[in-house]
């Protein structure tokens, strides 16, 4: 479905998406790792974050990288909800880390900690209320002190 | 039913304002004073040193996580199907075949290639020793001051256009690894041109950027490796770009991992942060 609306697309088009979007692809998977827990299902779900955005590939040509950015998390974030999968172990060494936290905190301490949004851009991403978030991100940091990595 | 909104206690607060109160961006004069007062009430002294550093280190951790070639594949699919690639290629091939000179040159360069990759496949395979590693900060601070000094004879390609360089690396033969596209790094900077820089171990893409009203310079150099390769250092953040810092005498650099298989180092006599930020214009993450 998704490769036959596709070729709609021309090469200028082709050539912003590999370009602009396609370099946030390993934020979105950073992002989509703390959200599920695996690297297996956040691969799939950076996949349906860029195939959900790509009918609108037009509206974002003259758009702000940071704007596109903040969209892409956006839609990773409402991906993950709707499909609600985590993995149920990694090999990967932030694994343990994450895993006894609960979603919304691994989510805030990777957006604010890891990618570097500001509480406020992580509010608009989640819906959250600054106290809400910030209580959350300061759980998340609690356990980031006290956690021994390998 | 929205959550009932319940204010943080000092503890939640503590935590939640540890990243503005190390980094000393915009906090309010009030909130500093709670967490100052918070800090020594609570005995969290060194906490805030203790947490940049475990932040650092978790940046570094998500690092590891990056799409490999086949997923990302899977997403160019998305726009552009074999067919539609297999034409852009094709008109690629066609532009490069144009010019007899650059046939010519592709077969030498294939060649070349060849008996290198032959004759390095020998030396691995009869040599267990390990190649020496790039020192690549030591190399790029000395070839920052070198183009600095001499840009004439050391920029093998001078242009004033950032496309045409990108288009250089590109059909650069045997770097050893996919160049990223760069893009202009706003008003204020032009650029003179880049170079490739041949050491034994390393290819290194070199890029001059003169301030447009200061004269000053700066660069960028990607090559092929990892950024654990380089000393232990002071790691940044701008934008989700992950970044550590060093300083020769002179000059600012910053490094960070500008794709799974390419480090990219600026240099120049701008503050970190604000090299971090040329960087993420300029390369993006």
């Amino acid at each position: 479905m998704a490769r036959d609306a596709a070729r709609k697309y021309d090469a200028g088009a082709a050539a912003f998406f590999v370009e602009n979007l396609c370099q946030d692809a390993d934020t979105l998977l950073r992002f989509g790792f703390a959200l599920t827990l695996s690297e297996e299902i956040a691969g799939r779900l950076v996949y349906k974050t860029f195939e959900s955005i790509v009918p609108n590939i037009p509206e974002f040509v003259d758009k702000d990288p940071a704007y596109l950015r903040l969209l892409l998390m956006r839609r990773t974030w409402e991906l993950h909800h709707e499909a609600n999968q985590e993995g149920q172990g990694s090999v990967h060494g932030l694994f343990p880390l994450l895993k006894p936290l609960d979603l919304e905190t691994r989510a805030v301490l990777f957006m604010v900690d890891v990618i570097g949004l500001t509480v406020e851009e992580a509010c608009g991403i989640t819906k959250m209320n600054d106290d809400e978030l910030r209580r959350h991100l300061a759980h998340g940091r609690k356990r980031l002190l006290g956690f021994r990595f390998e | 039913m929205p959550a009932k909104q319940v204010a943080l206690n000092d503890e939640e607060f503590f935590y939640a304002h540890l990243a503005d109160y190390l980094d000393d961006e915009g906090m309010a004069p009030d909130r500093r004073q709670r967490f100052e007062e918070i800090t020594k009430r609570l005995k969290l002294e060194g906490v805030a040193t203790d947490y940049g550093i475990r932040r650092g280190r978790l940046q570094i951790e998500a690092q590891r996580l990056f799409l490999d070639d086949k997923h990302l594949q899977d997403i160019h699919d998305l726009v552009e199907d074999d067919a539609a690639r297999a034409k852009h290629e094709a008109e690629d091939i066609e532009e490069v075949g144009k010019s007899e000179l650059m046939g010519n040159a592709f077969r030498f360069v294939i060649l070349l290639v060849l008996a290198a990759a032959c004759i390095y496949g020998g030396v691995r395979f009869f040599s267990s020793e390990k190649k020496a590693p790039f020192k690549a900060l030591d190399s790029l601070i000395y070839e920052a001051i070198v183009l600095t000094e001499d840009p004439q004879d050391r920029l093998d390609f001078p242009t004033e256009k950032l496309a045409e360089l990108n288009d250089y690396f590109k059909r650069y033969p045997d770097l050893g690894f996919k160049p990223k596209l760069m893009q202009e790094p706003g008003t204020s900077w032009e650029v003179n041109g880049g170079t490739v820089i041949d050491y034994e171990v390393a290819k290194v893409l070199a890029v001059q950027f003169t301030g447009k009203n200061t004269g000053e310079k700066l660069y960028i150099f990607l090559y092929e490796g990892s950024l654990e390769q380089l000393p232990a250092s002071t790691p940044g953040n701008f934008q989700g770009l992950v970044y550590q810092t060093y300083a020769s005498d002179k000059l600012n650099i910053v490094a960070w991992q500008a794709s799974s298989e390419m480090v990219g180092m600026m240099i120049g006599y701008r503050g970190a942060k604000e090299l971090a930020e040329l960087a993420f214009r300029i390369v993006g993450l």
